[in-house]
């Protein structure tokens, strides 16, 4: 088995730091709740999607030629999912379009690690999926506080004209503050919610 | 991999190649049937949207032609500064020219081209500036849409001659329109190009609207 992973035409990483480079190329859109949300909703389809048509793919297939035929099928799901929300939802395609084909990147590095049977791929790639969903959201509510002073803007863009109520202005929107908004806001963002995750279960060691 | 002595070319590499090739097939065939599938929709949501953005400019009761089929191309890097075709679509009324509006861009925007609408009426006046696209600095940049949404609707009434053309600039040029404060280079690129577009409106209002639908204005 360990040979095997070494020929691996990725370099092999253990799950939780591929889960965090996984999270890089989607980071620059979580600037606001919905824009996050709909990256995160984005990337959990095409990772348990791309894994479960992953799973037709014969098991004696080798681990190269396995590897092209599962950059094939993420990249198709990810060019029917950015076809379909061209048409369907034009408003969420023009704050994701351009960062949508980088999902091709991310679910690559969470599916790629799990090439054992279909069933427990599937379960690991959903897991790594909602993990980065997660951390996603967390930055995008954040992000946009920090930022914009408000929570959920521009959510009709997104879901619809009823969402239009859901935009909360907490605070005037030129005090926020602007490194939220920017992209190195959601590195240093990033680095802040890990070291609390890590604080909070140092303490829970206590 | 072909120079590694050990590694002939087995039956199941064939069978893996051919394996790879049907993924590839069938990849091609669903792209292309969800290609067909939405082509049409999203050309519909893009005229939509532009329609959008015209009818709060020249409001729909003021006209009665087809706006999105009544549009002359125009190319004049000298008067407009872009060697970009630039979009005119023409309004009218009962046959008579109420107003046109260039979807012009403002080629020296902070970080890169600032896609405009211009309206301007058959006496010069402008009607009204619209940002459609725009790659500015958020918080900075982008103060049009926020934090100075008044900056826009300024432009309304305006014409070569109000203010006269020298002041046709930010005021930290000598002109009369504000700056942002942070940001100069985008309200002087947006400033610039409305500018171009009454100035081209001026030099080609004889053609603006006779030219032929699709037809190109140099």
């Amino acid at each position: 088995m360990q040979d095997e992973l070494q020929t691996s035409p990725v370099p092999q990483a253990p799950p939780d730091v591929l889960a965090l480079i996984a999270l890089c190329p989607l980071l620059a859109v979580s600037d606001t709740i919905p824009n996050a949300f709909a990256a995160g909703i984005a990337m959990l389809v095409v990772a348990i999607g791309s894994t479960a048509i992953a799973g037709i793919l014969p098991r004696w297939l080798d681990e190269e030629l396995g590897f092209a035929a599962l950059a094939l099928i993420v990249t198709t799901v990810v060019t029917a999912i950015s076809l379909c929300a061209h048409a369907w939802f034009p408003g969420t395609y023009d704050s994701l379009g351009i960062f949508l084909p980088l999902i091709v990147t991310n679910v690559l590095l969470i599916v790629q690690a799990t090439r054992s049977t279909p069933t427990r791929a599937l379960a690991t790639a959903a897991k790594t999926a909602a993990f980065v969903f997660g951390t996603m959201l967390t930055l995008g509510i954040g992000r946009e506080v920090v930022g914009r002073g408000s929570v959920l803007r521009d959510s009709q863009r997104m879901f619809g004209d009823w969402a239009e109520g859901l935009h909360q202005q907490l605070f005037r929107e030129d005090m926020g503050f602007l490194l939220g908004v920017l992209p190195p806001g959601a590195f240093i963002a990033l680095g802040l919610l890990f070291a609390f995750v890590k604080w909070v279960r140092r303490l829970k060691q206590r | 991999m072909a120079a590694q002595p050990d590694r002939t070319i087995s039956r199941e590499r064939i069978v893996g190649a051919a394996a790879l090739v049907l993924v590839a097939i069938a990849s091609a065939i669903v792209l292309s049937l969800l290609d067909g599938a939405t082509e049409a929709r999203i050309e519909r949501n893009a005229q939509q949207w532009i329609l959008e953005r015209l009818n709060q400019l020249v409001p729909a009761e003021a006209r009665d032609n087809d706006i999105l089929a009544d549009t002359a191309i125009a190319r004049s890097p000298d008067l407009l500064g872009t060697s970009r075709p630039i979009t005119i679509y023409r309004a009218r009324k009962a046959g008579r020219p109420v107003a046109v509006i260039l979807h012009t861009v403002a080629p020296d925007g902070y970080r890169g081209p600032i896609e405009l609408l211009v309206a301007i009426d058959v006496e010069g006046r402008l009607l009204g500036v619209e940002v459609l696209r725009h790659q500015e600095t958020p918080g900075l940049g982008d103060q049009f849409r926020n934090r100075n949404s008044d900056w826009l609707p300024k432009f309304r009434g305006r014409s070569l001659d109000d203010p006269p053309q020298q002041r046709w600039a930010v005021r930290n040029d000598g002109g009369d329109f504000d700056a942002f404060t942070g940001a100069t280079i985008t309200p002087r690129a947006i400033v610039k190009a409305v500018r171009r577009a009454l100035e081209f409106h001026r030099a080609k209002r004889s053609v603006l609207f006779t030219a032929e639908p699709g037809s190109t204005i140099r």
